[in-house]
């Protein structure tokens, strides 16, 4: 049993509401939430689910009306005006808008956190070229974000949040304004500052295909509540809650309905097989079918990735045979198996 | 028309012109060292903003609505007082520039109001983001970002100072505008109401293209 770590940001309790009108909506109803140093977490949720919301009490731009807010160790709500700001300047955001400056250089884009640190001039300069180094715009030091591409202001953004080398980066639907190739080069960057700097990323978003790409765990937020939460491939795989399922359908665009009224006219039991790791590369239906006299049809499958690890989930029909088994065998050598008919 | 210019009286004119200027370019300096703040503070005070307070925003709002209902006409001889307190006299040119100041400085703040609602509300939650102190925000992002916005509410300003020297000739502030009422129209010299109106003109579009180029300058859209 693995000891658990001291969490990078714990929240507990937190509920939060808006005045509309006379009446208080509430948008956060009760999150408790640890996440872990050096791990990159997802929050996925529709919109109006009060993700934007529960990223913002990580940094306190929202205020919860009650909980706690302990973030690397510093009770935030404890601290006074001064100490808030300097808590923040170890918390970097990037935005889905970018919200870089239009009227300053990249160069002073990416300097205006240390500037606003204080840190004297000396300092910047360089620290500014690495950090466009890193993340690829060391040409456009010079040119202003109105002259760039989406991709590379999203690029500034991160170098920004970067500068002060912050323990936490929040990203607020950092790829939502972009097309998806541009999304996997601001995703795959991500992921390759997670690692080289252990920083810890907590990202928000209403794709799954986001949180699949890079994330470590993830919770899924309905109507203020985490409903569900785990490490992404247990979540994705075998999605507990309808709107889980929902978010995981559409990353893989299939309608479930339709797909059961597709296989009415298939003979014989339906099965949804997993398979997990490298394990999903190895010629296992076959040998299944071999030694129970198992028939199958493939009626849909997927071979992908979640973050590094493989996976596989493939929908079959089966008939004739030794059914029972044929699932022992499977589950005996670690493949999911889930009777759909 | 040769022989009508000539028999202008050019000196006269020279003066006026030049008492125009004094008149723009020193109510201009004090309508914009005054009128930046007070905008960037009926920003900061309104409604979920940096400095929300209601009450005082209120407050500044009014005064503002009431010195800018005024006529400036009106305001020229209330202010009376006033101005020969702070510029020692209530005539010509430095008994016209406190008015001048007061009638406005409100019209800029308030425009400087809608400048910095202009910018991107996202700015100031990267800036919050970032640690940044409100003074911080102010100076290092809001103020730049709205900059041309604030450049072209300098060139309105100017040139509605303009118009507002022309009524100064209730005080004897003289200038361009007392000079097209007094000969012009009063004495039914239609010559000078032309030159001065031309010349009125003139400054004008000066003025526009000045600050047309300002603008553009530091446009980085």
């Amino acid at each position: 049993m693995r000891s658990r770590p001291t969490p990078v940001i714990e929240l507990q309790d937190i509920h939060k509401s808006f005045p509309v009108g006379t009446q208080r909506v509430p948008a956060l109803r009760g999150i408790d939430l640890r996440i872990e140093p050096g791990e990159v977490f997802g929050i996925i949720g529709a919109s109006g689910a009060g993700k934007s919301t529960l990223l913002r009490v990580i940094n306190l731009l929202e205020r919860p009306d009650s909980g706690r807010v302990q973030v690397a160790g510093a009770d935030l709500q404890g601290l006074d005006e001064a100490g808030l700001r300097q808590a923040r300047q170890r918390i970097g955001m990037i935005f889905q808008h970018f919200n870089l400056l239009a009227s300053k250089t990249v160069a002073e884009n990416v300097a205006w956190p240390l500037k606003i640190a204080g840190r004297p001039e000396a300092e910047i300069a360089p620290r500014v070229a690495e950090l466009l180094a890193r993340v690829g715009l060391a040409e456009q030091a010079a040119k202003y974000p109105a002259q760039l591409s989406g991709g590379q202001k999203q690029r500034v953004g991160i170098a920004r949040a970067l500068a002060t080398r912050p323990q936490v980066l929040l990203c607020d639907e950092a790829t939502s304004a972009l097309d998806p190739e541009t999304t996997r080069g601001v995703l795959d960057l991500l992921a390759e500052i997670n690692t080289e700097l252990g920083l810890t990323i907590v990202l928000i978003t209403h794709e799954m295909d986001v949180v699949r790409r890079v994330c470590d765990r993830v919770a899924v937020l309905e109507a203020g509540r985490i409903v569900e939460q785990g490490p992404v491939a247990d979540v994705f795989l075998h999605p507990r809650e309808a709107v889980t399922r929902r978010f995981v359908l559409e990353a893989e665009h299939v309608d479930e309905g339709d797909q059961l009224a597709d296989y009415a006219h298939v003979p014989g039991r339906l099965l949804r097989l997993t398979f997990r790791g490298e394990r999903s590369y190895e010629p296992l239906l076959g040998e299944v079918a071999r030694r129970t006299g198992l028939d199958f049809g493939i009626l849909a499958g997927r071979i992908d990735r979640i973050k590094r690890e493989p996976y596989g989930q493939l929908t079959i029909s089966v008939s004739g045979g030794d059914l029972p088994a044929a699932t022992e065998l499977l589950v005996e050598r670690g493949v999911h198996v889930e009777v759909l008919r | 028309m040769f022989a009508l210019l000539q028999s202008m009286d050019w000196a006269e004119i020279g003066l006026a012109g030049w008492d125009t200027l004094l008149m723009l370019g020193g109510a201009l300096l004090f309508t914009l060292i005054l009128g930046l703040p007070l905008g960037v503070l009926l920003f900061l005070f309104d409604r979920g903003q940096l400095l929300a307070a209601p009450r005082l925003y209120a407050l500044l709002s009014l005064l503002v609505n009431v010195l800018r209902s005024l006529p400036f006409v009106i305001l020229l001889i209330v202010l009376i007082p006033f101005t020969l307190l702070v510029a020692g006299t209530s005539l010509g040119v430095a008994g016209a520039i406190p008015p001048l100041v007061v009638g406005a400085t409100p019209f800029f703040a308030r425009l400087v109001e809608g400048a910095l609602r202009g910018v991107d509300r996202g700015i100031v939650e990267a800036g919050l983001a970032m640690g940044a102190s409100t003074r911080q925000i102010v100076w290092q992002a809001l103020l730049p970002e709205a900059r041309p916005a604030i450049l072209s509410a300098a060139t309105v300003t100017a040139i509605t100072l303009v118009g507002y020297t022309a009524m100064s000739g209730v005080i004897g502030g003289g200038g361009l505008g007392d000079l097209a009422i007094r000969f012009g129209y009063q004495r039914f010299q239609t010559e000078v109401m032309v030159v001065t109106v031309a010349l009125l003109l003139l400054l004008v579009q000066l003025l526009q293209m000045l600050g047309d180029w300002l603008v553009r300058r530091y446009t980085r859209r």
